[in-house]
């Protein structure tokens, strides 16, 4: 008897454990898919590697599609993606190696039968040159569908939405439960180094703390300072405790002032720990009622190194925008 | 009759030392809780995360007519700003959270820094509001006077993570070695 129910027991487990591991999501999974939306806007406005658009390309499955305003209709495979983001040889486009324009925040990820759904704000910048003033050029959301591959997770399917638009009978609907993740880490797997999952959310932690020190000034800037590790050198030239200290007390900054907005947070296991990268606009918050205005746009790219103290920089350095000649007419975002 | 106690294998010892190695790699990983502070897990911080960015997705399209933002609050949660003042319970949040445009993106919020803390979990965050044009408006957009940071404290509820108190404080700058600034007017306060 006690033989019977233990077999039946286990043929029940067999048949549902493939349908709750299709389903939930690992911290693992949630790392991944943010990576990959982090991913994003470097692939497309770089146009890597060498204006080829591979990267945009590989971002998605093999079947992967993208829909939007301006877009063709079967934009389908990695082609046809990858043409997307190429940037043709003599082209006058701004987009390059350095240049830096989808900025992408609030990600939302919701797992799915297939995998997993999500949705994440897109501001589109056009950063000024030579005293050129800095714009808002677009905005909307993207809403995807991310497949895990081989490869790792990837964009099945990404559709770009435009600011207002109209009510649908879906739009209008209640919100939807969310699901917790599952409590379980995914063991580093493959060769070279790794990060896990409590390590990329702390570089995470690092890289939001760096925007509290520097506009917070607490503690006469070595709120700031102590974000660094000891040997760290910050935009090539700063070095030492007291003078990464002095960087912070000569900035704009008070309790209340928030002015450095970072996105896009890409991170990399290395050898002696981490390197990553996040884009960066600067902005002034109008006060009395005056607009707000983007005072600085670019790229931060940093190395990372595992302290007593917990995850440091050891360096970071910051990329402007490359100069070049707005385009005449801003194309619909990728 | 005592059973001879038989000298593990190979195979348990190395199960055994592997979960081992498995539970102090994890302790070692996590950041140090403050006293009195449960340790956060990986699932914890994304779980926060998720919180959080729903926060822009409810207010922005005033999902399920405000349930959506209600949801995200424990039953004692409250929003509060200088301007609103402190709006809880149930009722008042769904009337917060209702009549926006659907689907309409205007809260970015970046720079989520997460703590432990006693009861649960604190936050921050930054926010700026930008008003996008609408369908078939010419490209471009402003950013609003509105921007600041969120303070957040976050509870553990049966059903997940949730808002006990979120508090705007909207920018305010002071620029070192400058002469007094007026005081600004107050900025007006997302929600």
């Amino acid at each position: 008897m006690c033989k019977k129910v233990l077999i039946a027991i286990g043929l029940w487990m067999a048949s549902a454990a493939p349908h709750a591991q299709q389903r939930a999501l690992t911290p693992s999974d949630y790392i991944e898919i943010q990576q990959l939306v982090s991913r994003y806007g470097y692939a497309l406005d770089s146009g890597a590697p060498e204006g080829t658009g591979n990267e945009y390309a590989g971002l998605f499955t093999a079947d992967g599609t993208f829909v939007g305003p301006g877009i063709p209709d079967n934009t389908v495979g990695r082609d046809k993606l990858g043409a997307l983001a190429r940037i043709p040889p003599g082209s006058k486009t701004r987009r390059g190696p350095t240049y830096v324009s989808h900025y992408l925040m609030n990600h939302l990820i919701e797992p799915s039968p297939e995998g997993a759904t999500g949705k994440v704000y897109l501001l589109v910048v056009n950063l000024g040159q030579n005293g050129a003033p800095n714009k808002l050029s677009m905005g909307g959301h993207y809403e995807d569908v991310y497949a895990r591959t081989p490869e790792g997770w990837r964009f099945k399917r990404r559709e770009f939405f435009r600011g207002k638009v109209s009510l649908t009978a879906e739009q209008a609907a209640p919100a939807r439960v969310f699901s917790r993740p599952a409590q379980t880490d995914r063991a580093p797997s493959g060769k070279g180094p790794t990060l896990t999952a409590m390590d990329y959310i702390e570089i995470r932690k690092l890289v939001a703390g760096y925007a509290y020190g520097l506009d917070g000034g607490r503690d006469n800037g070595y709120n700031y300072a102590d974000l660094f590790a000891p040997d760290a050198v910050l935009f090539g030239r700063v070095t030492g405790r007291e003078n990464i200290a002095n960087l912070a007390r000569r900035e704009p900054h008070g309790p209340e002032y928030v002015r450095h907005f970072l996105t896009n947070v890409v991170i990399e296991p290395t050898a002696d720990g981490a390197s990553g990268k996040q884009y960066l606009a600067v902005i002034d918050i109008g006060e009395n009622g005056k607009p707000s205005s983007i005072f600085l746009g670019g790229r931060y790219e940093d190395t990372y190194v595992k302290t007593p103290q917990g995850w440091r920089f050891k360096s970071r350095s910051f990329i402007k925008t490359k100069p070049g000649t707005p385009p005449a007419n801003p194309r619909p975002p990728r | 009759m005592r059973k001879k106690w038989k000298k593990p294998g190979f195979f348990a010892v190395t199960i055994v030392a592997a979960i081992a190695v498995v539970a102090v790699a994890a302790r070692a990983a996590q950041a140090p809780a403050p006293a009195g502070a449960a340790a956060l897990t990986a699932a914890d911080y994304v779980e926060i995360q998720q919180l959080a960015v729903r926060y822009s997705y409810a207010m922005d399209t005033g999902a399920g007519g405000g349930e959506m933002l209600a949801s995200l609050f424990a039953p004692d949660g409250a929003f509060e700003s200088a301007t609103r003042g402190r709006i809880s319970g149930h009722d008042q949040l769904v009337a917060l959270g209702k009549g926006r445009d659907p689907m309409y993106p205007r809260r970015f919020i970046v720079n989520h820094v997460i703590e432990p803390a006693p009861g649960g979990a604190v936050g921050h965050a930054y926010v700026v509001e930008v008003d996008l044009p609408s369908e078939g408006e010419k490209l471009g957009g402003d950013l609003t006077p509105t921007g600041g940071r969120y303070e957040d404290v976050y509870e553990k509820t049966a059903a997940g993570w949730r808002f006990k108190s979120r508090r705007f404080v909207p920018a305010k700058m002071e620029v070192p070695g400058a002469a007094a600034r007026p005081a600004p007017a107050p900025a007006p306060a997302p929600r």
